[in-house]
């Protein structure tokens, strides 16, 4: 540990020291000791030291910078524009501000099925505390360690019979003038054979630096399902280093789709396990870049049991000077045999100075298995644009359709209109900063 | 409507890579023009030249589209002026709906000449009807533009955006190749159910089979980049009988 990081490890010792102070659930407080003693000895991942993980990544600007954390607060009322945040009347909505519930901005009432609870009704049922830290564990990641030392709150959900609408947790960072470090913490349990949707977006309102580490577990319980909704729309000074994880028994089913335009330094890092057989994962997302961001997708699925299907698909529009890094990874394990596993990474690269670092791997033990993948990176073509030319279009609205077409089998999965109509604002809004610091299309 | 005189060209910034070597034509509204030439002639360059494709260079001659000097004008707005060219190989672009695009087409020409945008209602119900009229597959095309289509769905998505476009000069490179006598009837029906006494087509064909169905006022024969003959549709009949030896 430099110097430096040996200040700042001060500053987290401090916030450590004032939470765990106020912390009165044994249960919590056994998690946050555990966890922080893992975050004190590892402190923040650094590219050096031959750290495979880490290789492409360099955090030392997060080191550099202060971050506080808000101890009070609760339920904080803001003044926010509906119209700005990806909700539906009708779906459950759940608000946090800055890390914390709110029930100010939350629905008063949620579908009969939703048993939602936030950290003070946690703190009281052992039942509900001893699920916690248990599918993402605190003891190999770094960021694991620090949200589970520090989170303020938690979305703890159980569903318990059918609902028919979204479970739709909204996490909005405030517009003030601090440098905040943020903890979103979502514990969510489906029961055996429900089928659910789960909405998880990050919406930032405020042009500070922020510092936001959620931590999501997911407990699919047999023949359950679900469909996932990631958006992260920080602002571009912000870093972003969400863990998800997800534990699947048998025959239940995991898709996700994710939204990642913002931060500055964004790193999704989701492991899905399959843990028992006929169960299946499908995750994918889109990516866009420009300026000097960073996006790193570290996926993972583990085939632990035969017979399940597993598909990693992930795209990138990159521009600028920035940089993506897909890590792909699948795992399976000896016994999982009849394993199904695609992966796929396919980027637009709209700059020469953009760049794309993408490693598909797949390691497997097991011999019955199907298993491909791939990756490319490519240009938009000059017979693509001169198509569109040709058609009257100018050349700057036939750029913009050719990136948003290319994105547009990710905007399809985002399956509710609300949601496709959010987040196809998003990708328009962010589509003539891309084609500014563009210099490739058309070129091959 | 168009003149083409000793219309010279090569592949932009290739040396000596003169394709088409003083090509004349004069289209009059309301006529079909065939060209016909073997492969490599340089029929596809001419038709993409008349476009506008910034892969080729004009080193001599002129274009002339309705009195107007248009070789330093963009694609764009040749297409807004009235041109359209239906490509050979129509490129697959994902994620691009055909709806969403002709619209946008149509939209940009009208904005162009200062006119109103056709509504949303309306446009729909063009669309639907030239779908059908094109026999083009309403699932497919609401897709994506020409995205998993055969040979033959592409060519016949050409015609779709031909005949929602409704050029003045459209410029057909080869669109009858790789077409079942079915498809070819659509385009034909496509081509002489728009044939107007202001509407002109050059027709690009390697074979006289599109000339059975569509009669051309007028039959050019490409050769190595030059014109060597220009003849009535009986033309066309004699090539269909002896190729192109007699010309090369
Ligand atoms: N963009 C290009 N770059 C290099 N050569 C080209 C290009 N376009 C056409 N050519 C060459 O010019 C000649 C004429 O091609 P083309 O116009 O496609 O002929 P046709 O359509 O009559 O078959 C061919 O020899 C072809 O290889
Ligand atoms: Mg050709």
């Amino acid at each position: 540990m430099s110097n430096n990081s040996g200040k700042k490890m001060k500053i987290y010792q401090e916030m450590f020291t004032g939470i765990i102070n106020n912390e009165t659930c044994n249960v919590l407080n056994v998690i946050r000791k555990n966890a922080w003693s893992t975050f004190s000895a590892k402190g923040f991942p650094t590219s050096r030291k031959k750290n495979e993980l880490w290789k492409y990544t360099n955090l030392n600007v997060i080191e550099k910078k202060s971050y506080e954390l808000d101890y009070n607060a609760e339920n904080l009322k803001i003044n926010i524009d509906e119209n700005e945040l990806p909700k539906d009347k009708k779906w459950n909505n759940i608000i946090f501000i800055n890390g914390k519930f709110s029930s100010t901005h939350s629905d008063s009432t949620f579908e009969t099925g939703i048993n939602f609870y936030n950290i003070s009704d946690v703190r009281k049922n052992k039942k509900l505390s001893e699920k916690v830290a248990k599918i993402a564990k605190v003891s190999d990641h770094n960021f694991v360690a620090l949200n589970s030392a520090l989170f303020q709150d938690i979305a703890f959900i159980e569903v318990s019979s059918q609902i028919t609408q979204p479970i739709n947790v909204i996490n909005i960072i405030s517009n003030d003038s601090k440098q905040k470090i943020i903890l979103p913490r979502i514990f969510i349990e489906v029961t055996d054979n429900l089928n659910i949707e789960l909405i998880e977006s990050y919406i930032n309102f405020t042009n500070k630096s922020q510092l936001v580490i959620p931590v999501t577990e997911i407990k699919l319980n047999p023949k359950s399902s679900m469909n996932h909704f990631r958006i992260q729309e920080e602002n571009e000074n912000t870093f972003h280093i969400p863990t998800t994880r997800v534990s699947q028994e048998s025959n239940s089913k995991f898709s996700s789709v994710s939204f990642a335009t913002g931060a500055s330094i964004g790193r999704n890092d989701i492991l899905a396990e399959l843990e028992d057989e006929g169960s299946e994962s499908d995750l994918r997302g889109i990516y866009i870049t420009h300026g000097s961001q960073q996006q790193d997708h570290e996926i993972s699925t583990s085939h632990k049991s035969p017979n399940c299907i597993s598909n990693q698909f992930y795209k990138g529009i990159l521009s600028g000077k920035s940089h993506a890094v897909f890590s792909g990874k699948v795992i399976v394990e000896r016994n999982a045999q009849k394993s199904v596993a695609t992966q796929k990474d396919l980027n637009l690269m709209l700059s020469y100075g953009a760049e794309i670092d993408a490693k598909p791997s797949l390691e497997i033990y097991a011999d019955d298995v199907e298993c491909a993948h791939g990756a490319t990176a490519g240009h938009v073509d000059k017979n693509s644009l001169f198509y569109l030319l040709s058609r009257g279009l100018g050349e700057i609205e036939a750029k913009s359709m050719l990136v948003r077409g290319f994105a547009e089998e990710m905007l399809d999965e985002f399956t509710h209109e609300e949601l496709s109509n959010f987040v196809g604002n998003l990708i328009n809004k962010k589509i003539p900063l891309v084609l500014a610091e563009s210099d490739t299309i058309g070129t091959t | 409507m168009l003149k083409v005189k000793n219309l010279c060209a090569s592949v932009a910034d290739v040396e000596d890579s003169d394709i088409l070597k003083g090509v004349n034509i004069e289209v009059n509204p309301g006529e079909i023009h065939a060209i016909m030439g073997p492969n490599g002639s340089g029929k596809s360059t001419f038709s993409n030249v008349l476009m506008g494709r910034p892969d080729y260079e004009v080193t001599d001659g002129e274009i002339n589209f309705n009195g107007e000097d248009i070789i330093e004008l963009p694609a764009d707005e040749r297409s807004h002026k009235g041109m359209f060219l239906a490509f050979q190989y129509p490129v697959e672009i994902p994620g691009v709906r055909p709806w969403q695009f002709l619209k946008a087409s149509l939209d940009a020409k009208s904005e162009y000449h200062g006119e109103s945008k056709i509504s949303v209602r309306e446009f729909s119900k063009l669309f639907d009807e030239k779908v059908k009229s094109c026999g083009v597959n309403p699932e497919l095309i609401k897709r994506s533009l020409n995205d998993g289509f055969s040979g033959g769905e592409k060519k016949r998505n050409e015609m779709l955006q031909l005949e929602i476009l409704r050029p003045q000069l459209a410029i057909l490179d080869e669109t009858d190749s790789g077409l079942d006598v079915d498809a070819l009837r659509i385009v034909a029906d496509g081509v002489n159910s728009m044939r107007s006494p202001d509407r002109s087509f050059v027709i690009v064909t390697h074979y006289q089979r599109l000339l059975n169905y569509i009669k051309p006022d007028i039959v050019h024969i490409l050769v190595d980049g030059k014109i060597v003959k220009t003849g009535n549709a009986d033309l066309a009949l004699d090539v269909e009988k002896n190729g192109y030896k007699d010309f090369q």
